[in-house]
């Protein structure tokens, strides 16, 4: 199936921005390195290891096909990650950020699974005492829509729930800020795009969730969402 | 929605700024986790052995009619290699799993684990739940691999400051509600330091076997 020519752009934007990132850290961030070896994750440490951060944030999609465009309000949204910081710079991460969002009757439950790179930026595209940082990531996931009582016309399918799983691109730009207590805690703001790929109608069977109906996805349908996370290195 | 509560309730005990409820205060009525310097192989095998052995229990206890509608021993060899995003409600992938991940971790975290080893090895039992023992009646689930371990621990951090932090209250109550947030605090071998002891009261003349925590 042919790429829509939107999708496209973000990929190649997406890849053009993550060359980028490869390079900057270390020509911006030379008084970030200087800090001797820290025990514990700071703003402008990043020891050398495993981390997980958890927030909390606010979110607004939009959802774009050949035959229906909607927006889908104002929801909320828990983002973790699960990381392997390095060099100082740069972190492998295994993410996702569970949103929910409600139209009405229906309620959008969306899983971002996405694994991606996180690096630093230049200190000054953040306020003072902030360190910014960027990450790309790409992965795969579900939307799941809900609907309490009678479908709406544009429903043709059975089933408790609907299931779309897609393609997702994402990138996100946050700073790092260290509290007095020794936390450090994030604020990222995230765009994310979910190119849906598969449609699945499903039936609850004594708890055992059955697909009653599957379809691919053919008529360019997305979900765009951004997302406003506050959150903490829980280690 | 319960779920988020339980969440926010965690990151508030987690990283709230209150007045060092949970510090490391070296105040003697405060209770600590206290791990272990160095766990061997051999004990680290079994913790997982263990946990892997109840796993099978519970799971057999909890899913029995729907292993007998839906299970056999061809899904459980044939399951292992066909991950997939699953199609549950969220109520069980967001609130039952993270529940289930939270025992995962405060058990390693009764061990004498610490924070990164306990979540790593969370990590691992939910794995070995999702590709050795769940295949029995379905296919290993993407969202559960990653959710279970890491929203589970997240709680089980917050649950367990709640729960050492209710036993430092010294109160009947809140003793229970401690044994309650974290269950493995009541096992005599955990890493919380909960024992029996021998008390003899001499105002008494009497010999009493005492419940305590050490700090």
């Amino acid at each position: 199936m042919r790429k829509p020519r939107h999708l496209q752009f973000i990929l190649s934007l997406y890849i053009t921005i993550l060359i980028i990132g490869l390079a900057v850290p270390r020509m911006a961030l030379a008084d970030a390195n200087d800090v001797p070896e820290a025990t514990s994750f700071t703003s402008q440490h990043w020891t050398t290891g495993l981390h997980l951060m958890a927030g909390l944030g606010v979110n607004t999609a939009f959802f774009s096909s050949s035959f229906l465009k909607k927006e889908a309000g104002i929801g909320l949204n828990i983002h973790t990650s699960v990381g392997y910081y390095f060099f100082n710079d740069y972190a492998f991460e295994v993410s996702t950020n569970v949103m929910f969002n409600r139209v009405k009757r229906t309620l959008i439950w969306n899983t971002l699974g996405t694994m991606g790179l996180r690096f630093r930026l230049p200190t000054y595209l953040a306020p003072a005492k902030a360190h910014p940082y960027l990450k790309i990531a790409a992965g795969r996931g579900p939307s799941v829509f809900i609907v309490k009582g009678q479908k709406p016309e544009f429903f043709d399918l059975g089933g408790d729930r609907t299931q779309i799983e897609g393609d997702i691109l994402s990138s996100a730009y946050g700073i790092f800020q260290n509290a007095r207590d020794g936390t450090s805690w994030f604020l990222e703001l995230s765009a994310t795009v979910n190119s849906y790929r598969k449609l699945e109608a499903i039936r609850d069977n004594k708890e055992v969730p059955e697909v009653i109906d599957s379809r691919i996805v053919t008529d360019h349908a997305a979900m765009y969402a951004v997302a406003l996370t506050f959150g903490v290195v829980v280690f | 929605m319960s779920f988020l509560v339980g969440l926010i309730l965690s990151l508030l005990f987690v990283f709230g700024p209150g007045p060092g409820l949970f510090a490391q205060s070296s105040s003697r009525d405060d209770y600590h986790h206290m791990p272990m310097e160095d766990i061997s192989p051999r004990e680290k095998a079994g913790n997982f052995g263990f946990m892997y052995v109840a796993q099978w229990g519970i799971y057999y206890v909890s899913q029995r009619e729907t292993i007998d509608d839906h299970g056999s021993f061809k899904n459980w060899h044939e399951n292992m290699t066909k991950p997939h995003f699953d199609k549950d409600h969220f109520n069980y992938n967001i609130f039952k799993h993270t529940i289930t991940g939270q025992y995962y971790y405060l058990f390693y975290r009764s061990r004498g684990y610490e924070q990164k080893d306990a979540f790593a090895w969370a990590a691992l039992s939910s794995l070995a739940f999702e590709f050795a023992i769940e295949t029995v009646t379905e296919r290993p689930s993407y969202q559960d691999m990653y959710q279970t371990p890491v929203f589970g621990s997240i709680v089980g951090m917050g649950f367990e400051r709640m729960s050492l932090y209710l036993h430092s209250l010294q109160t009947w109550p809140t003793t229970m509600l401690g044994y309650i947030f974290n269950p493995f605090t009541v096992l005599p071998m955990s890493h919380y330091q909960l024992g029996f002891y021998p008390t003899k009261y001499n105002d008494k003349g009497a010999l009493a076997l005492s419940l305590e925590m050490k700090l």
